[in-house]
């Protein structure tokens, strides 16, 4: 790290489809795995992250630039995190919260992951299984004992909208 | 903005990719999942195998007025030796003791660290006492429950946040409850209690405690219903918030850490030696917020005899250095006192 010299640090991070990304290293470090690699001293050229791709980087790096732009507010912090997340779709969400994951960033990971739990609440299972993709590989017999089961569970308010 | 191109590839790559949440790794579906509360994350076992017995490790129990029957599948079901959160709202009409308990009992055995109890207005849910020997507890919140000290100290080493909202204490031995409760809490650092506490006394004794609020909602004016007095001795407060103390005397130890205050004083009317006696512990304990830096102080509710007699005994030595904010509503002639006191304010906000 050169915080003497100054000048910010710059980090260049590499998505697994090869698009080469600049980023300060005071807002890349918001990654746990990010931060290990640079305190190990493992940073000095380009951080390839195979598991992200150049999409998802493009946006989880606007991500770290804004939230580090934030002083220390956790109103402000939230406020800018359900921005942020207001206009993703399922698809990009579940980009972000595997890119999450990978690069240790819990304020993010919690963030994603609640988003995406309020898009599977109150939602019927037919909605769930075709907005995630989700193959029903069950047997009628099997889902039929699954609900049974679970028989109070399924009693409730289920829609189908796509809000 | 997305050209047809890209659109094109985003569906090429989705239908390659297609089921991509079943194949997150089983933490992070779990935590996901934790976002829902209990009865959505049980749901979720229909969708596919994959799902079945998910929602099984999910740390997180949070019922929500749901029916015993569901309650009692879920935590017979659960597959965690440890939950780290258990939030619990009764539904209504539901007046079950024994299984209350029970339900507790089981986060209590699972190493529940934020246990969140909610009852209902007009029932008071009983707890197992061995609730208050639980060794990884971190966070406690009961509203409208009923608590029997066991007879054995209170052991809590790791309680740092405790909530009591409604709460009734044992009859017998009101007033020594919360004593007794708050010396087996080495690490509290967060105290609330709201309403409907009907101490003598209430006295809060914490040599670690950084925040406390106290806000009662007895009458004023039934003299059975008041809490006689406060006290509190809690040398590390930064934060004290206290509204609508109807409290007859507030004995306080030194708060030479106070950052932080919010505190509305009520009146008091008796004769002339009362009103005299009152007054002058007012202005005392008005005195131990020496130290802080921002003060919202409520003094509207004193009525001219205490305004009076406060003034009057006003001590030229009192002195609030640090003090930078004011946010004050009281009489005018308390005005000037203050700003004689305060030499280093910056934010004055006067409401008379």
């Amino acid at each position: 790290m050169a915080a003497e010299t100054g000048t910010p640090t710059t980090l260049t991070l590499k998505s697994n489809d090869d698009e080469l990304f600049s980023v300060a290293e005071s807002a890349a470090i918001l990654s746990v795995t990010i931060r290990n690699m640079v305190e190990d001293g493992c940073a000095g050229g380009v951080i390839p992250l195979d598991n992200v791709d150049g999409k998802t980087l493009a946006s989880v790096i606007t991500y770290m630039n804004g939230i580090s732009a934030i002083p220390a507010d956790e109103e402000k912090k939230k406020s800018y995190r359900d921005k942020f997340l207001s206009d993703k779709d399922f698809e990009t969400l579940a980009d972000m919260v595997l890119a999450a994951n990978y690069l240790n960033m819990s304020c993010l990971m919690d963030a994603v992951s609640a988003k995406i739990a309020q898009v599977m609440e109150k939602k019927s299972v037919g909605w769930v299984r075709r907005k995630f993709g989700i193959e029903n590989d069950y047997t009628p017999e099997e889902e039929a004992a699954v609900k049974e089961e679970h028989k109070w569970t399924f009693e409730g308010v289920e829609t189908d909208d796509d809000n | 903005m997305a050209t047809t191109e890209q659109r094109g590839g985003r569906k090429r790559r989705k239908r390659e990719k297609i089921d991509r949440i079943s194949d997150l790794p089983d933490s992070v579906i779990c935590h996901i999942l934790s976002f829902l509360p209990t009865k959505s994350s049980v749901r979720t076992s229909i969708l596919g195998q994959r799902w079945r017995f998910l929602w099984a490790y999910v740390p997180i129990l949070y019922f929500h007025r749901e029916k015993k029957e569901f309650i009692n599948g879920v935590i017979s079901l659960h597959k965690m030796h440890t939950i780290s959160t258990f939030r619990l709202l009764l539904r209504k009409k539901h007046y079950d003791k024994h299984q209350h308990i029970a339900w507790v009992t089981a986060a209590v055995n699972r190493n529940v660290r934020n246990l969140y109890l909610v009852s209902l207005s007009n029932y008071y849910m009983p707890l197992p006492q061995h609730l208050f020997t639980c060794k990884t507890l971190v966070e406690l919140v009961l509203n409208s429950c009923h608590v029997t000290l066991p007879s054995c100290p209170v052991y809590l080493p790791r309680l740092e946040k405790l909530h009591l909202i409604s709460v009734r204490f044992e009859a017998d031995n009101e007033s020594s409850s919360l004593p007794h409760l708050l010396s087996g809490c080495p690490v509290l650092e967060e105290l609330e209690i709201e309403c409907s506490l009907n101490f003598f006394t209430l006295s809060v004794s914490s040599p670690t405690l950084k925040r406390l609020r106290i806000a009662l909602e007895v009458g004023g004016g039934d003299d059975d219903d008041v809490t006689k007095l406060l006290e509190l001795n809690t040398p590390s407060l930064t934060h004290l918030q206290l509204g609508n103390c109807f409290f007859r005397n507030i004995k306080s130890g030194a708060m030479t850490s106070l950052i932080e205050s919010d505190i509305s004083l009520c009146s008091y009317e008796g004769d002339e030696e009362e009103i005299f006696v009152y007054s002058r512990l007012r202005l005392e304990f008005i005195d131990r917020l020496c130290n802080v830096k921002s003060l919202e102080l409520d003094l509207s509710r004193f009525t001219g005899r205490i305004v009076d007699s406060v003034l009057s005994a006003w001590s030229w030595t009192m002195s609030f250095h640090n003090l930078t904010k004011l946010d004050l509503t009281a009489d005018c002639r308390f005005l000037p006192k203050f700003l004689e006191s305060a030499d280093n304010l910056e934010i004055l906000i006067f409401t008379e």
